[in-house]
């Protein structure tokens, strides 16, 4: 059969940056940072949630506008325009190496929950090879095939979800959320800086925007988006402090599964709904890394000025697979993901938007 | 060359690869072709690979020119374009390519020709030669070309602006390109009187066809590595319903999904007056013994039963053929990795469905291609006055310059 199609193909709607941006943020710590927002803010951790929501929703909407401004060209690609080469460079790299100790704190994560929940006496290797050769698999085939991939597990991620927070609802004990703002405002103000922290993700659409028609109109998905997955962390953390109480959350290692676990759905014999947990945790751990081996192979190639090969997708693969697989234990792990999340605001965040304006103060890109 | 509009007069066929349109030749249709008297006894009477319960009862036959003598009558229209070719280098076969001039892609229409142009083979016996031929991926267990015999759907694939590719001796006729929703869908969902039943029955399909994938290797991973997971009550009843039974979990499972595919294929090659019934026969003795010797366990029954059921609301044979080797896989690597291994056989299988294409356009369109719009009337079937106009098999954006 012939290779070369007379059809052309590949399109993307903008409807596709709801599926890109979920599944892209969705991870291990929508299920867990509730602990984190939790021990800084107590029962007020909704409100640091809601915070955070607000200004990330900002934030994710002036991506959009600076994406909007380069509409052909990638992050990476426009950031030596609007910053200058040497330095514009030197953002790359340090991207690169945010997105090496991220992927490596996954593959770490996952080889942590598999131990505990599904292999315990299989060694470590071999799920995490074989996890590794089915994202190599997924990424060499582009970004538009992995957005399709996203397309195809939405549902599967989010409907689950949706009805654990429906079981919530008629589980939750309102007064353990009271009394409100009880150690004033400020521990909620760091809670929402953990909250932004934990919600990596939305800088993958400057990334994948040239492959959007028109991604100046995608305002509206990714807010969308973004806040969907918001809403997902909010009744999982809400669920958190008005089932398992605060005092609690703070001893638990996966609060998310604790809670499940304790639900109970009334005149049904069923209970134990951790089991509705483990297929998307693990579909948000797989995009995640799907989503974030891409936009590090690709970097590496084009700031490397390279031809994408498989070797290089190999060898990219296997540096955070082999520091997940050496990791020497929990707690430096734990100290590694505290960085992670710290480094997440000014780079996640602050970056972009400092793009931005430097674009506009220095009239670069598009201007409508 | 050949005038192929003969019918009665069969000329040599030369084995030339240039396609003749229909309009060169419009005396050729012949009126007697399609008239009542002329039908063929087969062609009003049903074989049972599909049954309905409303519309056409017609299907297709053994002879070419008649078949597009039946679409011709469905939609009599200039804008029906029927081109030809002959393929095979000993005994050519003529093949007719069959759209909508003024509907059909045509970048999908020179795609579809091209493909055609470049099967080498002696003769062709049957469609499922050109089939093969021209599918994107002949590796892939999902089948990008549909095979039909039924006239309307045909017809209906037509509008769609798809081809409809007719071999002369052969009544299935192949409709390309097709997404896997092409697939899942039937005739009963269009003839349905409320749309919202028609809806119901469509998700209750996808459902079914995830339980057919899905449900043995699930079964499987919960059993033999994660029972915590199970609720304890159900839990207490599979343990107390496997007392006794000397085989693991696994072994019962390939066992039981063994016999249900050797009754399957003792059912297609038995005469079907007595078919059925022995294999009915033979299914009860069977299972009766094993529960009673202790064998096999009750919730394993349940398991395989409702796989089995449910890979039959799957309309399409070779999809339905594809989901049974994918529960097969799904069941091996689940045994092996449990439900990390169930989830990894779901991701490989998605990612396969998301890279896999049918003559450029997207397999699993249009839902993974988030075209919201055209999801009332693929993935459902939406209250809409007028037939909804189909977008997936129309040009696309080019997009190739900005790389993937």
């Amino acid at each position: 059969m012939p290779k070369e199609s007379n059809v052309t193909e590949d399109r993307l709607h903008i409807q596709a940056l709801v599926p890109l941006l979920v599944l892209s943020i969705v991870e291990y710590e929508v299920f867990t940072f509730s602990k984190a927002t939790v021990t800084a803010a107590n029962q007020d951790a909704w409100l640091s949630i809601l915070i955070g929501a607000f200004i990330g929703s900002i934030f994710v909407y002036l991506f959009i506008k600076l994406a909007a401004r380069f509409p052909s060209m990638n992050y990476f690609q426009y950031l030596q325009i609007v910053w200058g080469k040497p330095i514009g460079f030197l953002i790359s790299v340090l991207y690169l190496l945010f997105w090496v100790s991220f992927l490596s704190s996954i593959f770490y994560e996952t080889v942590l929950i598999n131990k505990l929940l599904f292999l315990p006496l299989t060694p470590t290797i071999v799920p995490l090879t074989i996890f590794a050769l089915s994202l190599i698999w997924l990424v060499s085939y582009g970004l538009i095939p992995i957005i399709r991939f996203f397309q195809l597990l939405l549902p599967f991620l989010v409907i689950p979800l949706l009805f654990l927070g429906l079981l919530f609802l008629v589980t939750i004990k309102i007064e353990r959320f009271l009394p409100v703002l009880e150690n004033g405002i400020l521990p909620v103000l760091k809670g929402s800086y953990l909250f932004l922290g934990a919600y990596q993700g939305p800088e993958v659409l400057l990334f994948a925007a040239p492959f959007f028609l028109r991604i100046r109109e995608g305002v509206k998905a990714s807010l969308l988006a973004y806040n969907l997955t918001v809403f997902l962390g909010f009744i999982n953390t809400v669920a958190a402090i008005g089932i398992l109480c605060v005092d609690n959350i703070k001893e638990a290692v996966l609060p998310g599964i604790n809670v499940v676990n304790l639900l109970e759905l009334p005149g049904f014999p069923v209970e134990r709904f951790g089991l509705l947990l483990t297929l998307p945790w693990l579909i948000g751990i797989f995009t995640t890394l799907a989503i974030y081996l891409h936009l590090l192979y690709s970097g590496v190639f084009q700031l490397f000025k390279l031809r994408p090969q498989k070797w290089i997708l190999f060898l990219v693969t296997a540096i955070p697979v082999t520091i997940a697989y050496f990791f020497p234990n929990e707690n430096l792990h734990e100290v590694l993901r505290l960085y992670l999340t710290v480094f997440t605001v000014p780079m996640v965040y602050l970056l972009p938007v400092m793009t931005l304006l430097l674009a506009i103060i220095r009239k670069k890109g598009r201007v409508r | 060359m050949f005038n192929f509009w003969k019918r009665s007069h069969p000329q040599r066929i030369n084995n030339d690869t240039i396609f003749q349109k229909l309009e060169e030749h419009p005396e050729s249709v012949s009126q007697e072709a399609t008239s009542p008297q002329r039908l063929p006894l087969v062609s009003t009477m049903v074989r049972d690979s599909s049954q309905l319960l409303r519309g056409s009862k017609l299907r297709f036959t053994e002879d070419g020119h008649y078949n597009l003598d039946l679409i011709k009558n469905l939609i009599p229209t200039p804008e029906l374009i029927a081109e030809t070719i002959s393929l095979g280098s000993l005994a050519p076969k003529e093949v007719l390519l069959i759209y909508l001039g003024n509907i059909a892609n045509p970048g999908i229409i020179t795609e579809v020709k091209q493909r055609l142009r470049t099967i080498k083979a002696r003769t062709l016996y049957e469609s499922s030669y050109i089939q093969r031929n021209i599918e994107d991926s002949t590796l892939s267990p999902f089948p990008q070309v549909e095979v039909s015999e039924r006239p309307d759907v045909a017809v209906s694939a037509l509008f769609q602006g798809r081809a409809v590719i007719i071999l002369d001796g052969s009544p299935d006729v192949l409709l390309a390109p097709s997404t896997f929703f092409d697939l899942m869908d039937t005739p009963d969902d269009v003839s349905n009187r409320w749309f919202f039943a028609a809806s119901f029955f469509k998700l209750a399909r996808y459902i079914m066809l995830l339980l057919a994938g899905c449900l043995p290797g699930f079964y499987i991973a919960l059993l033999s590595y994660n029972p915590e997971m199970i609720p304890t009550r159900l839990l207490l009843l599979i343990l107390d319903s496997r007392e006794g039974t000397p085989f693991p979990v696994y072994f019962e499972v390939f066992l039981m999904l063994g016999i249900s595919e050797a009754f399957r294929m003792m059912l297609i090659r038995m005469p079907s007056l007595m078919g059925s019934s022995v294999a009915l026969f033979s299914g009860i003795t069977l299972l009766i013994a094993g529960l009673f010797t202790n064998t096999i366990g009750g919730g394993l029954v349940i398991v395989v039963t409702l796989t089995v059921m449910s890979s039959f609301a799957i309309p399409d044979y070779d999809l339905r053929t594809a989901i049974r080797m994918i529960q097969f896989l799904t069941m091996i690597i689940s045994s092996f990795l449990g439900l990390f291994g169930f989830a990894l056989a779901f991701f490989l299988i998605c990612i396969h469905l998301s890279t896999l294409k049918s003559f450029g356009i997207p397999y699993m369109a249009p839902m993974a291609t988030m075209e919201v719009s055209a999801w009332g009337h693929t993935l459902l079937r939406e209250d809409s006055e007028e037939m909804p106009i189909d977008d997936t098999y129309k040009p696309q954006n080019p997009l190739k310059k900005k790389g993937g």
